[in-house]
Protein backbone atom coordinates (compact mmCIF):
# COMPACT_ATOMS: atom_id res chain seq x y z
CA UNK A 1 0.00 0.00 0.00
CA UNK A 2 1.28 3.40 -0.92
CA UNK A 3 -0.17 6.83 -0.44
CA UNK A 4 -0.91 8.38 -3.78
CA UNK A 5 -2.49 11.72 -2.64
CA UNK A 6 -3.50 13.65 0.42
CA UNK A 7 -5.47 16.80 1.19
CA UNK A 8 -7.18 18.69 3.91
CA UNK A 9 -10.66 20.11 3.77
CA UNK A 10 -11.57 23.12 5.86
CA UNK A 11 -15.17 23.75 6.95
CA UNK A 12 -16.83 26.63 8.66
CA UNK A 13 -19.19 24.50 10.70
CA UNK A 14 -18.84 21.56 13.05
CA UNK A 15 -21.19 19.42 10.95
CA UNK A 16 -18.74 19.72 8.07
CA UNK A 17 -21.37 20.93 5.64
CA UNK A 18 -19.85 24.28 4.67
CA UNK A 19 -16.64 23.64 2.81
CA UNK A 20 -14.33 26.62 2.85
CA UNK A 21 -11.18 25.29 1.26
CA UNK A 22 -9.46 22.18 0.00
CA UNK A 23 -5.68 22.09 0.02
CA UNK A 24 -3.78 19.18 -1.52
CA UNK A 25 -0.82 17.67 0.24
CA UNK A 26 1.96 15.32 -0.75
CA UNK A 27 2.41 11.57 -0.56
CA UNK A 28 4.54 11.80 2.57
CA UNK A 29 3.28 9.95 5.55
CA UNK A 30 3.91 12.97 7.73
CA UNK A 31 3.53 16.45 6.34
CA UNK A 32 2.36 19.98 7.04
CA UNK A 33 -0.26 21.62 4.87
CA UNK A 34 -0.92 25.34 5.00
CA UNK A 35 -4.30 26.80 4.29
CA UNK A 36 -4.64 30.50 3.45
CA UNK A 37 -7.41 32.92 2.79
CA UNK A 38 -9.14 32.32 6.09
CA UNK A 39 -10.87 35.07 8.00
CA UNK A 40 -9.32 36.40 11.17
CA UNK A 41 -10.91 35.59 14.52
CA UNK A 42 -12.98 32.80 12.96
CA UNK A 43 -13.55 29.15 13.99
CA UNK A 44 -12.92 26.40 11.42
CA UNK A 45 -13.07 22.60 11.31
CA UNK A 46 -10.55 20.62 9.34
CA UNK A 47 -10.46 17.02 8.12
CA UNK A 48 -7.34 15.33 6.66
CA UNK A 49 -7.70 12.81 3.87
CA UNK A 50 -5.31 10.32 2.25
CA UNK A 51 -5.83 8.05 -0.77
CA UNK A 52 -3.73 4.89 -1.45
CA UNK A 53 -2.86 3.04 -4.59
CA UNK A 54 -5.98 0.90 -4.18
CA UNK A 55 -7.91 4.12 -4.46
CA UNK A 56 -9.07 3.80 -0.94
CA UNK A 57 -9.41 7.06 1.03
CA UNK A 58 -9.10 7.44 4.74
CA UNK A 59 -10.47 10.32 6.77
CA UNK A 60 -9.26 11.78 10.04
CA UNK A 61 -11.59 12.88 12.78
CA UNK A 62 -12.37 16.58 12.45
CA UNK A 63 -10.35 19.06 14.44
CA UNK A 64 -11.25 22.64 15.08
CA UNK A 65 -9.15 25.77 15.28
CA UNK A 66 -9.70 29.54 15.34
CA UNK A 67 -7.75 32.06 13.38
CA UNK A 68 -6.21 34.89 15.28
CA UNK A 69 -7.05 38.53 14.77
CA UNK A 70 -5.30 40.27 11.89
CA UNK A 71 -3.07 43.22 12.87
CA UNK A 72 -2.28 46.01 10.45
CA UNK A 73 1.31 47.04 10.22
CA UNK A 74 1.88 50.78 10.24
CA UNK A 75 4.94 52.54 8.84
CA UNK A 76 6.14 55.90 7.64
CA UNK A 77 3.88 57.65 10.06
CA UNK A 78 4.25 61.35 10.54
CA UNK A 79 2.37 64.46 11.54
CA UNK A 80 4.25 67.70 10.99
CA UNK A 81 3.76 71.43 10.85
CA UNK A 82 3.43 73.48 7.72
CA UNK A 83 3.87 77.19 7.29
CA UNK A 84 0.20 77.59 8.12
CA UNK A 85 -1.06 77.25 11.62
CA UNK A 86 -4.22 75.49 10.46
CA UNK A 87 -2.61 72.95 8.13
CA UNK A 88 -0.62 69.83 9.07
CA UNK A 89 1.38 67.47 6.91
CA UNK A 90 0.44 63.82 7.35
CA UNK A 91 2.11 60.60 6.15
CA UNK A 92 0.67 57.10 6.58
CA UNK A 93 1.51 53.71 5.18
CA UNK A 94 -0.32 50.57 6.20
CA UNK A 95 0.02 46.93 5.28
CA UNK A 96 -1.45 43.60 6.23
CA UNK A 97 -1.06 40.36 4.45
CA UNK A 98 -4.24 39.39 2.77
CA UNK A 99 -5.90 42.72 3.29
CA UNK A 100 -7.32 44.83 0.47
CA UNK A 101 -7.39 48.35 1.84
CA UNK A 102 -10.24 50.57 0.84
CA UNK A 103 -9.35 53.58 2.97
CA UNK A 104 -6.60 54.82 5.22
CA UNK A 105 -6.27 58.13 6.97
CA UNK A 106 -5.92 60.05 10.17
CA UNK A 107 -8.29 61.61 12.65
CA UNK A 108 -7.70 64.59 14.92
CA UNK A 109 -9.76 65.51 17.94
CA UNK A 110 -9.38 67.78 20.93
CA UNK A 111 -10.57 64.95 23.15
CA UNK A 112 -8.52 61.85 23.80
CA UNK A 113 -11.47 59.55 23.17
CA UNK A 114 -12.31 61.30 19.91
CA UNK A 115 -15.82 61.89 21.11
CA UNK A 116 -15.98 65.47 19.90
CA UNK A 117 -15.77 66.85 16.42
CA UNK A 118 -13.12 65.21 14.31
CA UNK A 119 -10.86 66.65 11.66
CA UNK A 120 -9.77 63.97 9.27
CA UNK A 121 -7.88 63.29 6.11
CA UNK A 122 -7.91 60.06 4.15
CA UNK A 123 -7.14 58.25 0.95
CA UNK A 124 -9.87 56.15 -0.62
CA UNK A 125 -8.21 55.54 -3.94
CA UNK A 126 -7.53 51.83 -4.31
CA UNK A 127 -5.25 50.38 -3.19
CA UNK A 128 -5.74 52.77 -0.28
CA UNK A 129 -2.73 51.70 1.69
CA UNK A 130 -0.99 55.03 2.05
CA UNK A 131 -1.85 58.65 2.56
CA UNK A 132 0.44 61.64 2.13
CA UNK A 133 -1.27 64.98 2.14
CA UNK A 134 -2.12 68.10 4.07
CA UNK A 135 -4.97 68.15 6.51
CA UNK A 136 -6.51 71.53 7.30
CA UNK A 137 -9.12 73.09 9.50
CA UNK A 138 -7.26 73.37 12.77
CA UNK A 139 -7.56 76.10 15.33
CA UNK A 140 -4.46 77.99 16.36
CA UNK A 141 -2.52 77.07 19.47
CA UNK A 142 -4.74 74.06 20.17
CA UNK A 143 -3.72 70.57 21.23
CA UNK A 144 -5.13 67.73 19.13
CA UNK A 145 -5.04 64.00 19.72
CA UNK A 146 -4.58 62.00 16.57
CA UNK A 147 -4.92 58.39 15.48
CA UNK A 148 -4.33 56.58 12.25
CA UNK A 149 -6.87 54.25 10.79
CA UNK A 150 -7.24 51.88 7.88
CA UNK A 151 -10.09 49.86 6.49
CA UNK A 152 -9.83 46.65 4.47
CA UNK A 153 -12.49 44.42 3.07
CA UNK A 154 -11.08 41.54 5.00
CA UNK A 155 -10.39 42.93 8.43
CA UNK A 156 -12.53 46.00 8.72
CA UNK A 157 -11.30 49.23 10.32
CA UNK A 158 -8.40 49.25 12.70
CA UNK A 159 -7.02 52.28 14.55
CA UNK A 160 -3.53 53.00 15.67
CA UNK A 161 -2.73 55.72 18.18
CA UNK A 162 1.00 55.98 18.79
CA UNK A 163 2.37 56.92 22.18
CA UNK A 164 2.24 60.67 22.79
CA UNK A 165 -0.22 61.12 19.98
CA UNK A 166 -0.78 64.82 20.40
CA UNK A 167 0.26 67.88 18.48
CA UNK A 168 -0.28 71.51 19.39
CA UNK A 169 -0.90 73.76 16.43
CA UNK A 170 0.96 76.98 16.05
CA UNK A 171 -0.44 80.46 16.48
CA UNK A 172 -1.79 82.17 13.44
CA UNK A 173 0.76 84.45 11.88
CA UNK A 174 0.33 87.94 13.29
CA UNK A 175 -1.30 90.47 11.01
CA UNK A 176 0.13 93.94 11.09
CA UNK A 177 -1.35 96.86 9.22
CA UNK A 178 0.76 99.87 8.41
CA UNK A 179 -0.78 103.21 7.55
CA UNK A 180 0.40 106.78 7.26
CA UNK A 181 -1.28 110.08 8.02
CA UNK A 182 -0.65 113.74 8.72
CA UNK A 183 1.80 113.99 5.86
CA UNK A 184 3.31 117.44 5.50
CA UNK A 185 6.32 118.66 3.57
CA UNK A 186 8.71 117.56 6.31
CA UNK A 187 6.77 115.32 8.69
CA UNK A 188 4.45 112.35 8.67
CA UNK A 189 2.91 109.89 11.08
CA UNK A 190 3.07 106.16 10.43
CA UNK A 191 1.00 103.77 12.49
CA UNK A 192 1.34 100.02 12.96
CA UNK A 193 -1.46 97.95 14.41
CA UNK A 194 -1.02 94.29 15.27
CA UNK A 195 -3.88 91.82 15.42
CA UNK A 196 -3.67 88.20 16.45
CA UNK A 197 -2.70 86.20 19.48
CA UNK A 198 0.80 85.29 18.41
CA UNK A 199 3.18 86.58 21.07
CA UNK A 200 5.61 89.01 19.50
CA UNK A 201 9.21 89.38 20.38
CA UNK A 202 8.84 92.85 21.79
CA UNK A 203 12.46 93.70 21.37
CA UNK A 204 12.35 93.37 17.61
CA UNK A 205 9.37 95.50 16.55
CA UNK A 206 10.53 98.51 14.59
CA UNK A 207 9.70 101.00 11.89
CA UNK A 208 12.23 101.90 9.28
CA UNK A 209 12.00 104.64 6.73
CA UNK A 210 14.24 105.75 3.96
CA UNK A 211 14.05 107.82 0.82
CA UNK A 212 12.96 105.64 -2.06
CA UNK A 213 15.96 104.15 -3.76
CA UNK A 214 18.34 105.09 -0.98
CA UNK A 215 20.00 102.96 1.68
CA UNK A 216 20.68 103.42 5.38
CA UNK A 217 17.15 103.59 6.73
CA UNK A 218 16.31 105.21 10.02
CA UNK A 219 14.97 102.90 12.73
CA UNK A 220 12.28 103.62 15.27
CA UNK A 221 11.82 100.85 17.81
CA UNK A 222 8.44 100.02 19.32
CA UNK A 223 8.47 98.38 22.70
CA UNK A 224 5.88 96.16 24.35
CA UNK A 225 3.59 96.05 21.35
CA UNK A 226 0.27 94.46 22.19
CA UNK A 227 -2.56 93.44 19.94
CA UNK A 228 -5.24 95.90 19.02
CA UNK A 229 -3.37 99.04 19.98
CA UNK A 230 -2.22 101.39 17.22
CA UNK A 231 1.42 102.37 17.57
CA UNK A 232 2.17 105.65 15.85
CA UNK A 233 5.62 106.99 15.08
CA UNK A 234 6.29 110.53 14.03
CA UNK A 235 8.71 110.99 11.18
CA UNK A 236 10.39 114.37 10.98
CA UNK A 237 13.11 116.04 9.02
CA UNK A 238 11.75 114.69 5.77
CA UNK A 239 12.54 116.24 2.44
CA UNK A 240 9.62 117.96 0.72
CA UNK A 241 8.09 116.34 -2.34
CA UNK A 242 9.97 113.09 -1.79
CA UNK A 243 8.83 109.48 -1.72
CA UNK A 244 9.72 107.48 1.36
CA UNK A 245 9.58 103.73 1.79
CA UNK A 246 8.22 102.67 5.15
CA UNK A 247 8.59 99.23 6.67
CA UNK A 248 7.50 97.63 9.89
CA UNK A 249 9.16 94.44 11.07
CA UNK A 250 8.20 92.18 13.92
CA UNK A 251 9.54 88.83 14.95
CA UNK A 252 7.78 86.08 16.79
CA UNK A 253 9.02 82.80 18.09
CA UNK A 254 9.07 80.97 14.82
CA UNK A 255 8.81 83.60 12.17
CA UNK A 256 8.96 87.18 11.08
CA UNK A 257 6.40 89.50 9.57
CA UNK A 258 7.19 92.52 7.45
CA UNK A 259 4.73 95.05 6.10
CA UNK A 260 5.55 97.93 3.81
CA UNK A 261 4.08 101.25 2.89
CA UNK A 262 5.21 104.35 1.09
CA UNK A 263 4.36 108.00 1.24
CA UNK A 264 5.32 111.14 -0.59
CA UNK A 265 5.86 114.32 1.34
CA UNK A 266 4.09 117.44 0.23
CA UNK A 267 5.80 120.21 -1.62
CA UNK A 268 7.32 122.98 0.46
CA UNK A 269 4.86 125.29 2.06
CA UNK A 270 4.53 128.80 0.71
CA UNK A 271 5.73 131.61 2.93
CA UNK A 272 2.96 133.97 3.93
CA UNK A 273 3.54 137.32 5.61
CA UNK A 274 1.53 140.46 6.30
CA UNK A 275 3.31 143.35 4.67
CA UNK A 276 1.03 145.95 6.19
CA UNK A 277 -2.46 147.12 6.94
CA UNK A 278 -3.72 150.13 4.99
CA UNK A 279 -6.89 152.03 4.22
CA UNK A 280 -8.15 151.62 7.74
CA UNK A 281 -11.60 153.16 8.21
CA UNK A 282 -14.10 152.90 11.05
CA UNK A 283 -15.50 149.77 9.45
CA UNK A 284 -12.86 148.26 7.18
CA UNK A 285 -9.17 147.69 6.61
CA UNK A 286 -7.02 146.41 3.78
CA UNK A 287 -4.54 143.72 4.79
CA UNK A 288 -1.59 143.53 2.45
CA UNK A 289 -0.08 140.08 2.02
CA UNK A 290 3.25 138.86 0.75
CA UNK A 291 3.37 135.32 -0.64
CA UNK A 292 6.53 133.58 -1.78
CA UNK B 1 1.78 124.15 -5.96
CA UNK B 2 -1.14 126.38 -6.79
CA UNK B 3 -2.74 128.75 -4.35
CA UNK B 4 -6.48 128.57 -4.55
CA UNK B 5 -7.40 131.02 -1.77
CA UNK B 6 -5.86 133.94 0.04
CA UNK B 7 -7.39 135.03 3.30
CA UNK B 8 -7.02 136.85 6.56
CA UNK B 9 -8.38 136.07 9.96
CA UNK B 10 -9.21 138.96 12.28
CA UNK B 11 -9.56 138.46 16.00
CA UNK B 12 -10.93 140.87 18.52
CA UNK B 13 -12.21 140.23 22.00
CA UNK B 14 -12.09 136.49 21.55
CA UNK B 15 -14.17 136.52 18.39
CA UNK B 16 -12.65 135.88 15.03
CA UNK B 17 -13.82 136.27 11.48
CA UNK B 18 -12.15 135.37 8.21
CA UNK B 19 -12.16 137.11 4.85
CA UNK B 20 -11.15 135.13 1.81
CA UNK B 21 -10.54 135.73 -1.87
CA UNK B 22 -9.96 133.14 -4.51
CA UNK B 23 -6.52 132.72 -6.02
CA UNK B 24 -3.25 134.30 -5.10
CA UNK B 25 -3.87 137.86 -3.89
CA UNK B 26 -1.67 140.65 -2.61
CA UNK B 27 -4.34 142.06 -0.34
CA UNK B 28 -7.62 141.20 1.30
CA UNK B 29 -10.09 143.80 2.51
CA UNK B 30 -11.93 143.20 5.73
CA UNK B 31 -15.15 145.12 6.11
CA UNK B 32 -18.03 145.22 8.50
CA UNK B 33 -15.60 146.01 11.31
CA UNK B 34 -16.45 147.84 14.51
CA UNK B 35 -15.24 151.45 14.87
CA UNK B 36 -12.43 152.23 17.26
CA UNK B 37 -11.67 148.54 17.80
CA UNK B 38 -8.33 146.75 17.91
CA UNK B 39 -7.90 143.71 15.69
CA UNK B 40 -5.16 141.13 15.41
CA UNK B 41 -4.83 139.81 11.89
CA UNK B 42 -3.12 136.73 10.47
CA UNK B 43 -2.90 135.90 6.78
CA UNK B 44 -3.13 132.48 5.18
CA UNK B 45 -3.20 130.76 1.85
CA UNK B 46 -4.85 127.52 0.79
CA UNK B 47 -3.18 125.33 -1.82
CA UNK B 48 -4.89 123.11 -4.34
CA UNK B 49 -3.96 120.09 -2.21
CA UNK B 50 -6.05 121.55 0.62
CA UNK B 51 -3.10 122.52 2.75
CA UNK B 52 -3.44 125.79 4.63
CA UNK B 53 -0.39 127.82 5.55
CA UNK B 54 -0.60 130.74 7.97
CA UNK B 55 1.71 133.67 8.30
CA UNK B 56 4.20 133.07 11.07
CA UNK B 57 3.52 136.43 12.67
CA UNK B 58 0.39 138.48 13.07
CA UNK B 59 -0.27 142.20 12.83
CA UNK B 60 -2.55 144.51 14.74
CA UNK B 61 -4.49 147.58 13.83
CA UNK B 62 -7.27 149.69 15.26
CA UNK B 63 -10.20 150.89 13.22
CA UNK B 64 -10.92 154.59 13.22
CA UNK B 65 -13.49 155.98 15.56
CA UNK B 66 -16.99 156.37 14.18
CA UNK B 67 -17.53 159.53 12.20
CA UNK B 68 -20.27 162.05 12.77
CA UNK B 69 -21.92 164.50 10.35
CA UNK B 70 -23.97 167.38 11.64
CA UNK B 71 -26.37 169.17 9.27
CA UNK B 72 -27.90 172.60 9.84
CA UNK B 73 -30.84 173.43 7.60
CA UNK B 74 -30.90 177.08 6.59
CA UNK B 75 -33.19 176.72 3.58
CA UNK B 76 -36.04 179.04 2.65
CA UNK B 77 -39.12 178.94 0.42
CA UNK B 78 -40.53 181.90 -1.41
CA UNK B 79 -43.78 180.19 -2.21
CA UNK B 80 -42.50 179.04 -5.56
CA UNK B 81 -38.92 177.74 -5.36
CA UNK B 82 -36.87 176.40 -2.49
CA UNK B 83 -33.47 177.93 -1.86
CA UNK B 84 -31.89 174.91 -0.21
CA UNK B 85 -28.90 175.79 1.97
CA UNK B 86 -27.19 173.54 4.48
CA UNK B 87 -24.21 174.02 6.73
CA UNK B 88 -22.32 170.89 7.84
CA UNK B 89 -19.62 169.75 10.23
CA UNK B 90 -18.06 166.29 9.85
CA UNK B 91 -15.51 164.18 11.68
CA UNK B 92 -14.12 163.02 8.36
CA UNK B 93 -14.06 164.81 5.00
CA UNK B 94 -17.37 165.06 3.24
CA UNK B 95 -17.43 163.00 0.09
CA UNK B 96 -20.69 164.15 -1.40
CA UNK B 97 -24.34 165.13 -0.89
CA UNK B 98 -27.62 164.34 -2.58
CA UNK B 99 -30.95 166.14 -2.44
CA UNK B 100 -34.13 164.22 -3.21
CA UNK B 101 -37.51 165.87 -3.84
CA UNK B 102 -40.73 163.93 -3.98
CA UNK B 103 -44.46 164.10 -3.30
CA UNK B 104 -44.31 161.37 -0.69
CA UNK B 105 -42.11 160.65 2.27
CA UNK B 106 -41.00 157.35 0.89
CA UNK B 107 -39.19 159.15 -1.94
CA UNK B 108 -40.14 156.44 -4.38
CA UNK B 109 -39.83 158.64 -7.48
CA UNK B 110 -37.71 161.55 -6.50
CA UNK B 111 -36.13 164.34 -8.47
CA UNK B 112 -32.45 164.16 -7.51
CA UNK B 113 -29.98 167.03 -7.17
CA UNK B 114 -26.24 166.76 -6.46
CA UNK B 115 -25.16 170.16 -5.21
CA UNK B 116 -21.51 171.10 -5.07
CA UNK B 117 -20.00 171.06 -1.60
CA UNK B 118 -17.97 173.91 -0.22
CA UNK B 119 -15.57 172.83 2.52
CA UNK B 120 -14.15 169.53 3.73
CA UNK B 121 -14.69 169.02 7.46
CA UNK B 122 -17.12 171.89 7.60
CA UNK B 123 -18.78 174.04 5.04
CA UNK B 124 -22.01 174.29 3.15
CA UNK B 125 -23.87 173.27 0.07
CA UNK B 126 -26.81 174.80 -1.73
CA UNK B 127 -29.13 174.19 -4.62
CA UNK B 128 -32.33 175.77 -5.93
CA UNK B 129 -35.22 173.34 -6.13
CA UNK B 130 -37.52 174.72 -8.77
CA UNK B 131 -41.23 174.22 -8.36
CA UNK B 132 -40.61 171.79 -5.54
CA UNK B 133 -42.66 168.84 -4.51
CA UNK B 134 -43.67 168.74 -0.87
CA UNK B 135 -40.89 166.70 0.70
CA UNK B 136 -37.12 167.12 0.55
CA UNK B 137 -34.46 164.67 1.75
CA UNK B 138 -30.84 165.69 2.18
CA UNK B 139 -28.13 163.02 2.33
CA UNK B 140 -24.50 163.75 3.15
CA UNK B 141 -21.67 161.19 3.08
CA UNK B 142 -18.18 161.25 4.44
CA UNK B 143 -15.26 159.51 2.78
CA UNK B 144 -15.87 156.37 4.86
CA UNK B 145 -19.46 156.09 3.78
CA UNK B 146 -20.95 157.45 6.95
CA UNK B 147 -24.29 159.02 6.12
CA UNK B 148 -26.32 161.87 7.61
CA UNK B 149 -29.89 162.44 6.57
CA UNK B 150 -32.36 165.32 6.92
CA UNK B 151 -36.01 165.43 5.76
CA UNK B 152 -38.31 168.42 5.77
CA UNK B 153 -41.67 169.57 4.43
CA UNK B 154 -41.34 172.49 2.04
CA UNK B 155 -44.36 174.09 3.65
CA UNK B 156 -42.55 174.23 6.94
CA UNK B 157 -39.75 176.39 5.56
CA UNK B 158 -39.70 180.04 6.38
Amino acid sequence: MAITSSRIRVYSDALLTQLVATVNGTTALSQTITVTGLNPSTSYWVVAEATDDNNLTGYSPSASFSTSAANYSWSGLGVDYTQYYNVLDVNISVSCQGASFTECGIQFSTTSDFSGSIISGSNTTLPADDFTDEVSGFAENTTYYYRYYATSNEYGTQYYAPTGNTITTRYAQPVITLTHSNVTDTTATVTATYTGSMPLDHSTCSFTYVEHGQSNPIYINIENMVAGTPYPANLSGLTPNTRYDIEFDAEYYDGEVTVMDSLTTLQSRPTVAISGVSNVTPSSAQVNISIS
Amino acid sequence: MAITKTGVTLESGGASVSYERSGRQSSVTADGLKPNTSYTVQAYVVEDNGRTTYSESSSSFTTLQAGDILLDNRSSWDGKDVALLYDFRSTYPIDGVKVLNDDTKDFANPVTYTPAVSGTYSGSFSVTVLDPKEYVMVLAYDIYGEEAKGIFDVKDLP
